[in-house]
C-alpha cells in the first residue's frame, strides 16, 4: 500500500494505492493522524489504484469521516473499484460518504 | 482632581462636581461593566436560552455632560444616576424577555421603586415599542472589593427586550425623538404604526414557536405510546420514532452474520427516499420493518456472509429493509438507483452500485414472491 497526502487550504487530497489490509491500515491511519488537523474541512481519496480494502481501511475511512462531519466537512471517494465500491456498500457506508 | 480639571462642558457647579464624581469612580463602573457582562453571560448560558444578544457600556463622559446639561438638578450626586452602566439583553423571542428578567432577579438586588416595565405603559393611543428597565445593584454574595467600597451601591441598568423591540428602539433612538419634544403629529403616526406592526409580529413569532413545540410534544406523545398510524412522517416525527431505535434488532442482526461492530449513523437521510416511496405515516415506516425484516436480513447475509468484514453502520438495516421494499415492489435497478442518489448525492457509481446490488439480490428467495401492495 501507498498513500500520498496534499493538503491545500482546508482541503486534505490522499491517493492510496494497492492493497489496505490490516497492517498497511494502521500505516495509513497514523498518517491520517498527522495530516487530519482542525484545519482540514474536506477530506477526498483518489481510490482509482485500491484493488482491496479490510475492516481495518473501512475503520480509517469511519475515523476520517467521524472526524470532519460534525464540522460540516465531507469525505470524498474518487474512482472506486467496483470490488471496494461493493464492500462499502453491504456495510452502509456508501451512504455516509461523497462517492464520484 | 478639580473641576478646573475637567473638560469645560459649560455646566453648573454641581454638574461639574456630579461630572467629577463621575471620573473617580470610572474604575468601579469599569468593574461593573465587567461583573454584569459575565454574570449575564453565564446566567442565559446555564439556562438555555438563545439569544440575540448581550450588550454592556459605561456611558461616555460627554453623554453623561450632555445629560446633566438637560436634567442636572434632577440628581443629587451621581449614585442617583441610575443607568452610568447599563446591560442589554435581547431576546428572540417575548416570553423569554421574562425569563430574563426573573434570572437577573435572581441575581442582582433589583430597585424596584425604579425599575419600570416599560412594555405595559403605552396608553392604547400612545406610541411606543419599548423593553423592560430593571435598575440594580451587585449584591455582596456576588462580589465584593474593599478597595471599592460603591461596587455594591451604585446602580445600574439591565434593559431586556425583543429584537425587534431593539430595532424599534434604535430606529427611534435614531431619529434624534426625546420624549418632552414637540414632533409632528405625521411622525408619531408612522412610529405608532410600525411599532404595532412589531407588536403584532413577536406575538407571531411567539405563537409560531409556541405551535411547533405544542406539535413535537403531540408526536412525541403518539410515538411514546405507539399510535404510528396517527403520526405523518416528518423530520420531527422520524427524528424522535429513530430515538426508539427501531431497527437496532435488524442491525444486531446483521453485525452477528461477521460478529461485526456496529458504527452508530444516522437513518434520517433515509426520509426522504420513504417520502418519494410514498409513505405517509410511521405506520408505513414500521410496516415496512415488519414485513421486511426478515428479506432485508436475508440480502445482508447474501452480502455479508462468505466475506471477512467486521465493521457495519447502524444506518445499514433501513437500507437494506428499502433496498428489498424496491426490489420487491418492481423498482428493479433504476428504483435503486434513486436510493443511493437520494441518500449519498449523485454519481455514476450509483448505476454501477444498483446493477451490482440488483444482480446478486435477483437469485434470493424474497425477489421469487409476488410484489406486493405498496403502503
Amino acid at each position: 500500500m501507498e498513500a500520498f497526502f496534499n493538503k491545500e487550504g482546508g482541503l486534505l487530497s490522499v491517493k492510496v494505492s494497492g492493497r489496505l489490509d490490516t497492517i498497511s491500515s494502521n500505516d495509513l491511519m497514523a498518517k491520517v493522524r498527522e495530516n487530519l488537523d482542525d484545519t482540514v474541512k474536506e477530506v477526498a481519496v483518489d481510490c482509482s489504484n485500491l484493488t482491496y480494502i479490510s475492516s481495518s481501511g473501512l475503520r480509517v475511512l469511519m475515523t476520517i469521516y467521524k472526524k470532519i462531519a460534525p464540522k460540516g466537512g465531507a469525505l470524498t471517494l474518487r474512482d472506486l473499484t467496483p470490488q471496494v465500491g461493493e464492500v462499502l456498500n453491504i456495510t452502509g457506508m456508501a451512504n455516509l460518504f461523497n462517492i464520484e | 482632581m478639580t473641576a478646573m480639571d475637567l473638560k469645560e462642558y459649560g455646566l453648573d457647579l454641581h454638574c461639574t462636581m456630579i461630572l467629577e464624581e463621575y471620573r473617580e469612580l470610572l474604575p468601579t463602573f469599569r468593574k461593573m461593566e465587567k461583573i454584569v457582562k459575565k454574570e449575564l453571560g453565564k446566567l442565559v448560558g446555564k439556562a438555555g436560552l438563545l439569544i440575540s444578544g448581550l450588550e454592556t457600556r459605561i456611558k461616555a463622559e460627554d453623554s453623561l455632560a450632555g445629560k446633566l446639561e438637560l436634567k442636572g438638578s434632577k440628581y443629587r450626586t451621581i449614585s442617583d444616576l441610575t443607568d452610568i452602566v447599563g446591560a442589554r439583553v435581547i431576546t428572540f423571542y417575548s416570553e423569554e424577555v421574562d425569563k430574563i428578567a426573573s434570572l437577573v432577579d435572581s441575581a442582582f438586588e433589583v430597585d424596584w421603586n425604579e425599575s419600570v416595565d416599560k412594555r405595559k405603559q403605552h396608553a392604547l393611543d400612545s406610541f411606543g415599542y419599548d423593553s423592560l428597565h430593571y435598575i440594580c445593584r451587585i449584591p455582596k454574595s456576588l462580589c465584593e472589593d474593599s478597595s471599592m467600597p460603591e461596587l455594591n451601591n451604585l446602580r445600574f441598568e439591565i434593559q431586556m427586550r425583543t429584537a425587534l423591540q431593539h430595532v424599534w428602539a434604535t430606529i427611534n433612538h435614531d431619529t434624534g425623538y426625546k420624549s418632552g419634544i414637540e414632533v409632528p403629529k405625521e411622525y408619531l403616526r408612522n412610529l405608532n404604526r410600525i411599532a404595532g406592526m412589531l407588536e403584532l409580529a413577536d406575538e407571531q413569532f411567539s405563537l409560531i414557536r409556541s405551535s411547533i413545540n405544542d406539535y413535537r410534544r403531540k408526536i412525541n406523545n403518539l410515538v411514546e405510546n405507539g399510535k404510528f398510524e396517527e403520526v405523518e412522517l416528518d423530520g420531527d416525527s422520524f427524528r424522535r420514532y429513530l430515538e426508539l431505535d427501531p431497527f437496532e434488532r435488524l442491525t444486531h442482526k446483521i453485525a452477528l452474520i461477521n460478529q461485526a461492530e456496529i458504527q452508530k449513523t444516522s437513518s434520517l437521510p433515509y426520509l426522504k427516499v420513504m417520502k418519494g416511496l410514498g409513505f405517509r405515516t410511521l405506520a408505513d415506516v414500521e410496516k415496512l420493518k415488519n414485513e421486511y425484516e426478515d428479506d432485508a436480513y436475508q440480502l445482508a447475509l447474501s452480502q455479508l456472509g462468505g466475506t471477512d468484514i467486521d465493521i457495519i453502520v447502524s444506518s445499514v438495516a433501513l437500507q437494506d429493509l428499502l433496498t428489498v421494499y424496491i426490489l420487491r415492489n418492481g423498482g428493479g435497478e433504476k428504483g435503486l438507483a434513486m436510493l443511493y442518489s437520494e441518500t449519498g448525492g449523485s454519481s455514476p457509481y450509483n448505476d454501477v452500485r444498483a446493477r451490482q446490488v440488483f444482480k446478486k439480490a435477483s437469485s434470493l428467495p424474497f425477489m421469487k414472491r409476488e410484489p406486493e401492495e405498496q403502503p
